[in-house]
């Protein structure tokens, strides 16, 4: 086969996978399950939510008290369609799941067909570095952003496995360099944190930007790199035996509850101090620690936020600190 | 790859009342060998829990010497703490751990060593007060004990209090008298201005964050260097292993970098010691 074809390779690996891809529903673009290529949007814009539900399931579990090594049954499955933002909060989920063998489990089985989209506002974040296919992590990706015939790359054996067995052989093959060059925090990177150091203390800072917070969580929800958890024991005693599983559930570090403790101490009293930790997250601990940053500038924070925080704005402001 | 989040069935095989609403127990893992291989360092924590209750973080407050049982105390404030409470001897609770990064020892065994600890906080110290109770311990070295608790009920852990009084200054205060009590009244941080404590020491020090409060700028008022000082915290904590986030303050998690930092570690995160 010379010509690509997208739809077929749809069809082709709906025969044994289950295929999650960006669907047209309501006038949004969502990515779900699909049956039917037919079903797939050729939009170029971002899907409202992220890969996120497909690697690190709302509610999962992770423990069954009654058979400690009883093994979940996963089936193959496809994320087909991801954007180029959304590859890069996928190399955090990886490092920071590296050693979680539930993440681990769906991810072994997870087939990764890129697309290239741009975000809705490119310039922020400035995401299109140069040789930035090299720095993540897919298995197939269709370069649809150019006129004319769309570009296909694989990243990995699986990927050029799988076009081959679908036939297609005119790929251009791209070698995984690591997420970030030398293993370092980019520069660019490195100067946002700095700045954001900054003002992470300034408590007027926090609370001006959190004035119209209604700690709804959206934003965590819909933000690609978010995965904070708590962890859910059910069941309870039968007969005299204990049964029940522990459970995985995505949390909101806006919550309520997210840092409260038995005795009436709330570690996260306030709104400030929520929105303040949630950008400590993205823009320092996670460089600190992962040496890459919590934000891949999607804007789904923005777009979701029923009040409007707009995270350009913040980190505008925090860039303007001497 | 191991199921960090698996926990492991230990044997409740007794239990004391050791303050009100506060219960000391004595468990040993169902298997054996996780029994004997169980080690752990003295400020480490191990998580608790009841299949469809919950889990708690507790510190280990037995000797690390001690290889036949782990034991914990718990006071009834919350839902799973209280779930606990209600326990028997012979009922089963499930375990995980130990974890944290526990106590400097080795820098605290070639120095002075003050401990400080208010109300439950003398948990986590007192598998590090035991160590200094040890023969080959270097009694060259001072050790100075402060403890404070609300009541005379509450004090955790009075038939140690002989053993510990042979090989250090063991210090008590309560906030308020009462009929039992003929020693000394008034908050923790008195006892750094009553009693001679050992210049140039290592500080070890747990309790509520109040205590927190008043006790770091004394400290650092009597010349105690902020790298010697070191703070157990608390914090909400679901998976442990430093991934789930609840328990994170600036770019430090509480259960894998912690629960003991250095003052020098967390004087810039103001959420650390709020």
């Amino acid at each position: 086969m010379a010509k690509f074809n997208s739809s077929k390779l749809v069809e082709y690996l709906l025969k044994n996978n289950v295929v999650f891809a960006p669907v047209e529903r309501e006038n949004e673009l969502l990515f779900q399950e699909i049956h039917d290529p037919k079903e797939v949007s050729s939009s170029m814009r971002l899907p409202k939510n992220s890969f996120k539900p497909f690697l690190l399931p709302h509610d999962e579990v992770l423990f069954d008290f009654e058979n400690p090594k009883k093994k979940k049954k996963i089936s193959p499955q496809v994320i087909y369609g991801i954007s180029i933002v959304d590859l890069k909060a996928l190399i955090l989920f990886d490092q920071m799941f590296a050693k979680d063998p539930h993440y681990q489990a769906l991810r072994q089985n997870t087939l990764i067909v890129g697309q290239c989209i741009v975000p809705d506002d490119p310039k922020f974040l400035n995401v299109f570095e140069e040789n930035i296919l090299e720095r993540l992590k897919f298995d197939v990706l269709i370069d649809r952003c150019r006129k004319g015939e769309p570009k296909i790359f694989t990243g990995s054996r699986l990927g050029q496995q799988t076009l081959e067995k679908f036939g297609f052989t005119n790929y251009e093959h791209v070698d995984f360099k690591g997420s970030v060059e030398g293993g370092k925090l980019d520069p660019k990177s490195q100067k946002l944190k700095e700045q954001m150091k900054k003002v992470i203390n300034d408590k007027a800072f926090w609370e001006k930007f959190a004035k119209d917070c209604i700690m709804c969580g959206k934003c965590t929800v819909a933000c690609p790199t978010c995965y904070c958890f708590d962890l859910v024991d059910e069941g309870g005693e039968i007969g005299k035996k204990q049964a029940g599983v522990r459970k995985r559930r995505l949390s909101s570090c806006f919550y309520d509850d997210f840092a409260s403790i038995a005795g009436g101490e709330n570690f996260l009293k306030t709104k400030a101090e929520r929105l303040r930790n949630y950008y400590m997250h993205k823009f320092i601990r996670t460089p600190e620690r992962q040496q890459i940053l919590g934000c891949v500038g999607c804007l789904r924070c923005f777009q979701v936020c029923p009040v409007g925080i707009d995270i350009r704005k913040i980190l505008e402001a925090a860039s303007k600190v001497k | 790859m191991k199921n960090p989040y698996e926990s492991y069935p230990a044997t409740i095989a007794k239990i004391i009342l050791d303050a009100p609403d506060t219960r000391g127990f004595t468990l040993q893992f169902q298997d054996k060998k996780r029994q004997a291989g169980f080690s752990f360092l003295p400020g480490q924590f191990i998580v608790v829990g009841l299949p469809g209750i919950g889990e708690i973080p507790v510190g280990i407050n037995s000797s690390t010497s001690e290889k036949k049982f782990v034991q914990i105390t718990v006071r009834g404030v919350g839902k799973v703490s209280r779930a606990i409470q209600q326990k028997t001897v012979g009922s089963t609770l499930f375990v995980r751990g130990p974890y944290g990064n526990g106590w400097p020892m080795k820098k605290i065994e070639k120095r002075d060593l003050l401990v400080i600890a208010g109300g439950l906080g003398i948990i986590p110290l007192k598998p590090l007060i035991d160590e200094a109770c040890r023969k080959d311990w270097g009694h060259q070295n001072q050790v100075q004990v402060f403890y404070g608790s609300r009541n005379f009920k509450n004090l955790l852990f009075e038939n140690q209090y002989k053993k510990w009084c042979q090989f250090h200054d063991t210090q008590i205060i309560l906030d308020a008298a009462g009929p039992r009590w003929h020693g000394e009244v008034g908050n923790i941080t008195d006892l750094l201005d009553k009693h001679s404590v050992p210049k140039d020491a290592i500080v070890t020090a747990c309790g509520p964050p109040i205590m927190y409060k008043y006790l770091i700028p004394k400290l650092l008022k009597k010349g105690y260097k902020e790298e010697d000082i070191y703070l157990s915290l608390e914090r909400k904590m679901y998976c442990a292993v430093g991934t789930c986030e609840h328990c994170a303050i600036g770019d430090k998690y509480v259960c894998k970098d912690g629960p003991i930092f250095s003052l020098a570690e967390i004087k810039d995160m103001p959420e650390a010691l709020e």
